[in-house]
């Protein structure tokens, strides 16, 4: 079943076309890449699907239900979560806390009555919700260090937790082990395909580590200045001579 | 119609003076990337220099002109780049308007120092006639320009021309733009940054004396306020410029006078429109602006390619002290404040008693401060204006139902959550500069269309409010009337750290940290910031009530004038915007330090009463010193803290705390190691973790 | 005599704020040589090259620029001697036009006697600017940014160019067309420092490769000495290169 269908996205800047009439289809549980040189649009598009930016052209549906004009915040409660190639954590404040601002996030409730009655303590459910999720990605530790302290690494990881915390259906990642060294790279290889089989969440993951990308990926779609160029299982688009030029040429001799 | 032409041409002149005081916003913005408030405190200075040298030393037309314009203009710019905002090209907007804030409170005041307080009546004009009516053209037509009038256009025309000029053809306007964008790219390029900013604020500087002169004898005496409302008004043609084109900025400008011109002669004189629209225009137009153009969201925002060179900013939200020393740090605090209610009630006389009361009204409308600005990152520029809503309420509520004291003050403040809500709708969306900017245009709309009517205010008798009565304790008696308050300034305090420390403040503490990623897990970009609106301008409202209820009326002109308003924000964030305890301290700071330096200023003069003999330079000096220092003196101390606030952007009083809570972890723990070199290079990017703010 | 060396770097220590990105660094490049500075992600490679070009002040150390003492001086001061960065990302002004950019350029560059003449070289050398030279340059695609960079080095003559990760992102293509404009530079006598993630452009360019890591010199020697040393951490893990290689 498609779970998220992207058609014919564009998306111009100034006169700059950013993407031009891109798709990408993710199917439930399936592990999809996209990759492509810098500024290829793959942020862009990222931003296109949770709402960041609106596209000038094309439609993206959700579980069928059509996306547009949909917030960003609604479509993280609909089961979209992402997290950024820029890591964008919540400044004075614990690894704890980033998690428990998702956590409260999705239960929505009345946030300014619940303060004034009962206090915004944590509870043992949560802090029993936020144990788990981070010790399942190996950062228990760490939870309630402030996020200042962290190492990039770390800070990847504690990321990919507060997006696991609301249980997505679809994980948008943006170049994850950007900036991290071989041994972290491999730890959230390992932890990324942990949570694509066990717990069949579809990801999208953008990526430049093509070794990451072959061992992980079923499907990937290619994109070159703004345009998609190939998709399809990951060996036939590695094999792919337009593929090879454009993007995997660089790095073989 | 031809009478709408004759309105249109009479509102040129009007015009003109919005250009110039616009083109002059855009050039600072354009050559400094600062959104320079104390542009009209600068003019003021000009004016006021202008004024002393012409009327009271009788210089010539040229010497007086080229003294406050050419030189004393420029020296404040220079002054003002190289000691403050060459440190701040890489701040936050935010801490760069705070600072233009802190500049626009203190810079009349230094004037008042340096030049004498007494009022100047009829400022003199910048042209040879000696009146303005001696001079006029075209004679005899049906629409006559003055003088003044005449001067005002041609410097217009000059200026905007020149300008055109020198950013589209010359190299040092190709060098300003460079160094704007990016002062160490243009470096990289061979530029010397430091000049160019410094030409460039010199010229800004000039074209600010220059406004400031022409501008003066519009007014019947010289004051900060008329050139400072008058520069908010001149916002709206630098909005509709974009903040960068100054061609569209002259257009706007000159639209915006001939609009007003036209109201004015269309409208019947004595309609609410004519009373209240026609001054209150420019604000709407302002305000309209901001909600409507598009693009503003994201002009001006050009990110520095080379700011990775510098060391990360401190977060202004980090509480960077122990938890035991926080606790400890609360419970001492509330100790305190109990022994203070308790020496006021017991050892203060009368005088100083009243300013304490009023300090602990003041404390619980500056709380809407701390929740705004402080937890929701926001800086609303019109606190005043809701507890000025605040303390109407309560007063109608009073005398049209009969209603108790203490109820009216609650439905007052539930009225000014409503309005605040209503306001935050549409301006949360908005970037912070732009949103203090709409924060302000809404001040002076209340205060121009709101305040004079009768249904609001009562009219030109301020309303009186009287004090609560609960059971047989009447609170007639300051010593009641101080608990009642004490009590109320707990309960708002107890919601605010409730909020601080709950939901709420986590989803604001996410929104103002990283906006993109609060929305990435379902945390609404409005909601929160909404929410926090409205409960600050309801705080507010209940504060406006309270002060009110103990002065005996709801007087807007003595108690919440927009410009007192703006003091209050900059003693709130320059003490600590997150902090309970600095709203409290802003609030008793605020009476007590001027009645405390007037004592002070006043010793001189009684010592030299009882030693009539004395003689000297000690004499002489003490001479100089007097009481009516005091106001000026607390300004320009208010001010200085908000000039600090880029530097400390957590607040004086919580570097403070976060200083002693280093050296006592020091003293704790002084073994600990330094830190490994290479523990600290698998940070190198993690400097930049925390999203941009 | 020899003359002095472009540039020298003598036990060079930089820090951001608290924290400490090189230690006791010792790099030469000598007139009209090229030398490759390699390293992974944040090994301080881009903290050298800020160094050099006056960005940041060393903590310890000195800067030496054809055997003067540049310690501590002001950016311009230093571009004014012929040291020119073009750095990765965006090296320009993106709300001033491509003829403004090169415009400032020229006129603040002691060594252009004629900047219409070296507007019109530039044009010359690279037509595709002279048809944007109204639109502003933060509109140009990604690398027709790099190409106006280097058409604005190239017509002021440096003595000595920081390439600071100049492929970063490019499609191969126009990597490559970076690069044989490099080599231009290059042969016109002008030393280079090319600062690269990516080696093979680089290492067929230098004269002389030396290794960054954790902020300290690892090694220096001839470019074909290199593939010996990798130890996969002159490499992003992941470049096939590195993945052959036992570790």
């Amino acid at each position: 079943m498609t779970l998220l269908n992207a058609v014919h996205i564009t998306k111009r800047f100034d006169g700059l076309t950013a993407l031009k009439a891109v798709d990408l289809q993710v199917k439930a549980g399936e592990f999809a890449a996209v990759i492509g040189p810098n500024g290829a649009g793959k942020s862009t598009l990222f931003n296109c699907l949770t709402g960041q930016l609106t596209p000038d052209e094309g439609t993206i549906h959700y579980n069928d239900e059509d996306l547009r004009g949909v917030p960003p915040a609604q479509r993280s409660l609909l089961g979209i979560g992402r997290t950024f190639q820029r890591i964008q954590l919540f400044g004075g404040m614990t690894v704890r806390d980033q998690l428990l601002v998702a956590i409260r996030a999705h239960k929505h409730h009345g946030a300014l009555w619940n303060d004034l009655l009962r206090g915004g303590h944590l509870t043992s459910a949560e802090k029993e919700t936020t144990d788990s999720t981070l010790d399942r990605l190996g950062i228990g530790s760490i939870a309630d260090s402030p996020v200042e302290s962290l190492t990039l690494g770390m800070a990847r990881l504690v990321e990919l937790a507060r997006a696991l915390v609301t249980q997505p259906q679809l994980l948008l990642l943006d170049e994850p082990s950007s900036g991290l060294d071989r041994r972290e790279t491999a730890h959230m290889a390992q932890v990324l395909q942990l949570v694509c089989r066990e717990e069949s969440v579809a990801v999208a993951l953008i990526e430049h580590d093509v070794a990451m990308v072959g061992d992980l990926a079923e499907t990937v779609w290619v994109l070159d200045y703004g345009q998609l160029i190939a998709h399809g299982p990951t060996q036939e688009v590695f094999a792919d001579e337009k593929v090879r030029a454009a993007y995997l040429g660089l790095q073989v001799r | 119609m031809v009478d709408l032409v004759e309105y249109a041409i009479r509102g040129i002149p009007t015009g003109c003076v919005y250009a110039l005081l616009a083109v002059g916003l855009v050039l600072t913005y354009k050559t400094s990337g600062v959104f320079n408030l104390a542009y009209g405190a600068q003019a003021f200075a000009s004016a006021s220099v202008f004024y002393v040298v012409r009327k009271d030393h009788e210089w010539p037309l040229w010497a007086a002109a080229i003294l406050a314009i050419v030189i004393v203009g420029p020296a404040i710019g220079l002054v003002l780049e190289r000691f403050l905002f060459r440190y701040l090209r890489g701040s936050p907007p935010m801490a760069k308007l705070v600072t233009s804030l802190g500049l626009l409170i203190a810079i009349p005041e230094v004037v008042r120092l340096l030049l004498g307080s007494g009022s100047r009546k009829n400022p003199p004009p910048l042209w040879w006639v000696r009146r303005t009516d001696e001079w006029l053209w075209p004679q005899g037509s049906s629409v006559v320009l003055d003088a003044g009038q005449i001067a005002t256009i041609v410097s217009t025309i000059v200026v905007v021309i020149a300008l055109v000029f020198l950013f589209a053809r010359t190299q040092i306007g190709l060098k300003m733009r460079a160094v704007v964008e990016s002062a160490r790219m243009a470096e990289l390029y061979g530029v010397n940054s430091e000049r160019t900013s410094m030409t460039a604020w010199a010229l800004s500087s000039l074209l600010a004396g220059l406004a400031g002169v022409l501008v003066a004898p519009l007014f019947a005496s010289l004051n900060p306020l008329d050139l400072f409302t008058l520069l908010v008004a001149a916002l709206a043609a630098t909005v509709f410029g974009g903040l960068t084109s100054i061609p569209l900025t002259f257009a706007g400008g000159i639209a915006l006078g001939v609009l007003q011109a036209v109201m004015a002669g269309a409208l019947p004189t004595d309609s609410v429109f004519a009373t209240g629209l026609r001054p209150g225009l420019p604000f709407i137009v302002l305000f309209a602006l901001l909600m409507f153009r598009p693009g503003l969201r994201t002009s001006g925002e050009l990110q520095d390619p080379l700011a990775g060179v510098d060391p990360p900013p401190p977060s202004p939200v980090t509480q960077d002290q122990p938890k035991w020393l926080t606790r400890g740090s609360r419970a001492l605090m509330i100790l305190l404040l109990l022994v203070a209610c308790w020496i006021s009630i017991s050892v203060l006389d009368a005088f100083w008693l009243g300013l304490v009361v009023s300090g602990v009204c003041l404390s619980v409308i500056l709380l809407s401060i701390t929740v705004a600005t402080g937890l929701g990152g926001m800086l609303s520029l019109c606190p005043a204006a809701f507890a000025a809503i605040g303390a109407f309420a309560t007063a109608q509520l009073v005398e049209a139902t009969g209603m108790t004291v203490i109820g009216a003050m609650i439905i007052a403040g539930l009225v000014s959550a409503t309005a605040g809500a209503a306001l935050a709708l549409p301006v949360v969306r908005l970037g912070a500069v732009y949103l203090a900017l709409a924060t302000l245009a809404f001040a002076l709309m209340f205060e121009s269309i709101l305040v004079p009517l009768s249904w609001v205010s009562g009219g030109s008798v301020p309303l009186s409010v009287p004090r609560p009565l609960i059971g047989s304790i009447d609170m007639a008696d300051d010593r009641w009337f101080l608990l009642f308050a004490a009590t109320c300034l707990g309960l708002i305090a107890w919601v605010v750290v409730r909020l601080r420390e709950g939901t709420m403040g986590r989803f604001l503490q996410a929104l103002y940290t990283s906006r993109d990623a609060a929305e990435s897990i379902g945390v609404s970009a409005t909601r929160p910031r909404v929410m926090a609106f409205a409960v600050s301008a309801g705080i507010a409202g209940f504060g406006g009530g309270l002060l009110a209820s103990y002065a005996g009326q709801a007087n807007y002109q003595a108690s919440f004038v927009y410009l007192v308003g703006l003091v209050w924000v900059a003693l709130v964030v320059s003490t600590g915007a997150r902090s309970v305890l600095a709203a409290i301290i802003s609030g008793m700071v605020f009476f007590l330090l001027p009645a405390g330096l007037e004592r002070l200023f006043s010793w001189p003069e009684n010592w030299l009463e009882a030693h009539p003999d004395a003689s000297g330079p000690v004499a002489s000096l003490l001479e100089v010193i007097t009481p009516s220092w005091a106001v000026p003196v607390a300004f320009i101390l208010f001010g200085a803290g908000a000039i600090m606030y880029a530097r400390h952007p957590e607040g004086s009083l919580q570097s403070q705390m976060s200083a002693l809570g280093r050296a006592v972890n020091r003293r704790i723990d002084p073994g600990g190691e330094p830190p490994d070199p290479a523990d600290d290079l698998d940070r190198e990017s993690s400097a930049d973790l925390v999203g941009p703010s | 005599m020899t003359p002095p060396p472009a540039l020298q770097l003598e036990d060079v220590s930089a820090s951001y704020g608290s924290f400490r990105a090189l230690f006791h660094v010792n790099l030469t490049v000598e007139n009209g040589s090229a030398v490759a500075l390699i390293g992974a992600n944040g090994a301080g490679k881009s903290t050298v090259a800020r160094v050099a070009s006056g960005l940041i002040r060393p903590s310890s150390g000195r800067l030496l620029i054809s055997g003067s003492d540049f310690t501590g001086s002001a950016p311009h001061q230093i571009a004014r001697t012929g040291v020119a960065l073009a750095n990765e990302g965006r090296s320009l002004f993106a709300s001033l036009t491509v003829q403004e950019n090169l415009s400032l350029a020229f006129r603040n560059a002691p060594s252009v006697t004629d900047p219409d003449a070296a507007m019109n070289s530039a044009f010359a050398l690279f037509p595709q600017l002279e048809e944007r030279c109204t639109q502003q340059a933060g509109t140009l695609s990604g690398g027709e940014q790099r190409i106006l960079t280097l058409a604005r080095v190239m017509a002021t003559k440096p003595q000595l160019l920081i390439a600071d990760e100049l492929s970063l992102g490019l499609a191969p293509l126009v990597t490559t067309q970076v690069y044989e404009a490099l080599a231009t530079i290059r042969d016109s006598g002008c030393a280079l420092l090319i600062v690269e993630q990516h080696l093979d452009h680089a290492l067929a360019l230098a004269d002389e490769v030396v290794a960054i890591e954790k902020g300290e010199i690892t090694f220096r020697g001839d470019p074909a000495d290199v593939g010996e040393v990798t130890g996969g951490l002159l490499l992003p893990s992941g470049h096939p290169a590195a993945i052959d290689e036992p570790t």
